[in-house]
């Protein structure tokens, strides 16, 4: 498992597994969870608008809009091939 | 033994269908919308089966059952379901997966819940799969009726969580620490205290869903066809002028279209009303209501294609993405991209918009967009621009109104700015929207949407036009001594012409002093600037020449056959009914009117939608900075900016600077 710190090193298009939730505000977190960014969940990553500071991933079949603050909370990481 | 009313609560996640299933079990038409958030409060149907008294509510939609997002929709929402008897958990056939979850919570009510599927034709796994992945009893929205609900009251039972919920390893510990609290007590307390064990709880939920879905072979997902609309409505270099493109044509429609439709009817009721005598007290009383029922029915297309288009936005998906795009220019001020669809909620009514900032986080931040709608134009203040555009900038009406709601926006958003200075750092504000499928708007809908909203505008704006036409009529012609007299002698001219001086840093002087009259009684309702303007102006077939049948539909169709060929010319209809007001203005004033319409007071309903919302102190700030900023405006807009303004401006920057400071030393 390699997590990445660098989110913007993450690709359009490919699939990753969100690592943690890194963060203390307990609203986002609720927020968070609530869409299923749980710590495991896979999620695609669709697009990535004005020069990476927002990004729109798709969790549960659903695509959610977050700010590039938001995606680093998640602590993304590469799923390894077996 | 049922309670003497038995309460069906419809919850589900937001944008799952529940307000169209209250819609068909209530037979009601209550708005529905494809993006989050459009129910921000309960709606209750209620109705009698077999002797028993059963209310029905829709509830605002919520993602989790005991999560702390300070939402006031979502706080309503749980203590509905508190007091339910029969939990009707509405669930999205194309995202079994995610809505499961939600239901599994549901469980902890220890309720009676019964599960509805919507988007059943959208599915891509069977029925007979999804009835064996629910815990719960499963019907569909197209079979289901109240009846149907009714008998499973006292049919359906309360579901055991305790047998269906496998909690992570180790966190029954957590779990059974707590066995004297109610379930969901016991959450709320695992979730709330120091070390939270949110993460956990929710793999629970995740996982329980996880092997449901599994087990019953209902794991897929239909494909999504958005891609490609938001590979260019998203795009880093197209999103933002797309979304200019899509506002200008629905303001360019509006006013082409709608207005010469607008005028053609206009018109046809003046026609009608030229049999009417104009020599006597009670025919110049009629001949003024009359033409204030004229100008109301003039606006009547020009909202249509309003409401129309705008419903086109909200049952497309676009609004969410709007927001998206919109969060940059609202990060800055303290708020997200979340304000920005009340905003454009504005532009349709400020009533409806303020109570959509339900969905907005943190009661900072819905207070600060709550600020920034009575700078929205609603479709009163659209109806005076298109009347305004037409007689004074025929040849760029479409962009003068566009730069007008671009105003408003930017007014709103400087306010918000201020505000949020003078306030300091408020809680930390998040996008994380969701962003629904695009899906095609039903036209049946759209049509009878529209149709509502604008019955309710004639039932809200007609009674005021006709007593403020009637009233205006009789004082325009009669003097102190109740004399008839000739208008620029009457009791409303000496009045209006004493108040008229103080308008003049908008050029406006006695000679014009109906603007005035009209601008006063727009403080009531905005629609009611226009019929004072007609009224007082007396449009009549004398003034805008000898009106036939068939020359009036004429006009009107070739206006609307010739927009498509203007829209991108901005070229609008020539509308004779309103040329009599070049009679009264000069271009610059007419803009600076303009202006002054856009910025001024909010009408009495919304003050008092701020004034239940956010309490009287926010609807007077409103009432006073809305006012102020108005005049100092539409003055810059008719003399320039000077070296007043420029003073004026050091002050204002000064008075922040200072209250700022103020406030950080009294917080230190």
């Amino acid at each position: 498992m390699s997590t990445s710190d660098d989110v913007e090193l993450l690709l359009e298009g490919e699939l990753y597994r969100v690592g943690a939730l890194n963060t203390k505000n307990k609203q986002l977190r609720d927020y968070m969870i609530a869409y299923g960014f749980i710590p495991g969940e896979v999620v695609r990553v669709v697009k990535k608008l004005f020069w990476g500071r927002y990004w729109v991933v798709r969790v549960h079949g659903q695509l959610v809009g977050l700010r590039l603050s938001e995606v680093r909370i998640l602590k993304l990481y590469v799923i390894q091939e077996h | 033994m049922l309670s003497k009313n038995t309460r069906l609560a419809l919850v589900g996640l937001p944008n799952v269908g529940k307000t169209t299933l209250f819609n068909k079990l209530a037979g009601t038409y209550y708005k529905t919308g494809n993006w989050s958030g459009v129910t921000v409060k309960e709606h209750i149907h209620a109705c009698t089966v077999a002797g028993q008294c059963y209310e029905v509510a829709d509830l605002p939609g919520i993602l989790s059952v005991y999560d702390d997002v300070d939402q006031l929709d979502s706080q309503l929402t749980r203590q509905a379901l508190s007091s339910a008897n029969l939990i009707v958990n509405v669930v999205d056939g194309r995202f079994i997966h995610r809505d499961l979850i939600l239901t599994l919570q549901l469980l902890l009510y220890q309720k009676p819940q019964v599960v509805v599927l919507t988007h059943v034709d959208e599915m891509v796994v069977s029925m007979d799969k999804v009835c064996e992945a629910m815990p719960c009893k499963v019907l569909t929205l197209d079979e289901i009726n109240l009846d149907m609900l009714v008998e499973c009251v006292g049919q359906v039972g309360v579901f055991d969580f305790e047998q269906i919920i496998e909690w992570p390893v180790g966190f029954d510990t957590y779990w059974e620490q707590l066995s004297h609290l109610s379930p969901l007590d016991r959450l709320e307390c695992l979730v709330t205290q120091e070390n939270s064990k949110d993460v956990q709880i929710a793999e629970g939920f995740y996982q329980t869903a996880a092997t449901l879905i599994d087990r019953s072979g209902c794991r897929q997902i239909k494909e999504h066809k958005s891609s490609n609309i938001d590979h260019w409505v998203l795009d880093k270099l197209y999103g933002l002028p797309i979304f200019l493109l899509v506002m200008y044509s629905v303001f360019s429609v509006t006013i082409g279209i709608g207005g010469a439709l607008g005028d053609g009817v206009m018109q046809l009721c003046i026609w009608f009303l030229q049999v009417v005598p104009v020599d006597t007290l009670l025919g110049v009383t009629v001949y003024s209501i009359g033409t204030g029922f004229a100008t109301c029915f003039g606006f009547i297309p020009i909202l249509a294609v309003m409401y129309i288009l705008l419903g086109l936005l909200e049952q497309s998906g676009y609004l969410s993405r709007v927001a998206l795009l919109a969060d940059m220019l609202m990060k800055p001020i303290g708020l997200s991209g979340h304000s920005f669809i009340p905003m454009i909620l504005g532009f349709g009514c400020n009533v409806p918009a303020i109570m959509a900032t339900r969905v907005v986080a943190g009661k900072q931040q819905r207070m600060l967009t709550a600020l920034m709608l009575p700078f929205m134009p609603c479709t009163a203040r659209l109806s005076i621009f298109a009347v305004f555009a037409a007689s004074f900038f025929p040849q760029k009406g479409a962009l003068i109104i566009m730069m007008l709601y671009l105003m408003g926006i930017m007014m709103g958003i400087g306010t918000t700015w201020i505000v949020s200075y003078i306030l300091g750092k408020g809680a930390d504000n998040y996008l994380s929207i969701s962003l629904p499928d695009y899906q095609v708007p039903r036209l049946k809908d759209l049509m009878f949407s529209a149709r509502l909203k604008v019955i309710g505008f004639i039932k809200k704006a007609l009674p005021y036009i006709v007593i403020f036409s009637g009233v205006l009529g009789f004082l325009g012609v009669v003097d102190l001594q109740l004399n008839i007299v000739a208008a620029d002698i009457s009791i409303l001219a000496s009045v209006g012409k004493k108040v008229a001086h103080l308008f003049y840093f908008m050029g406006i002087g006695e000679d014009n002093w109906q603007a005035v009259v009209a601008l006063l009684s727009g403080m009531v309702a905005k629609e009611v600037v226009i019929t004072t303007l007609n009224s007082l102006y007396q449009i009549s077939g004398d003034v805008v020449g000898p009106l036939t049948f068939s020359g009036i539909i004429w006009d009107t169709v070739s206006n609307i056959l010739a927009f498509p060929f203007q829209m991108f010319f901005i070229e609008l209809g020539d509308m004779d009914g309103y040329n009599v007001y070049q009679q009264y203005f000069s271009q610059s004033a007419a803009f600076s009117y303009m202006v002054f319409v856009l910025l001024y007071f909010p009408c009495v309903s919304t003050l008092v939608a701020l004034q239940t919302e956010f309490g009287s102190s926010i609807a007077a700030f409103a009432f006073i900075w809305t006012t102020a900023l108005a005049i100092w405006v539409s003055k810059i807009s008719y003399w320039g900016f000077g070296v007043i303004d420029m003073m004026l401006l050091c002050m204002l920057f000064l008075c922040i600077r200072y209250i700022r400071v103020r406030n950080d030393t009294a917080a230190t």
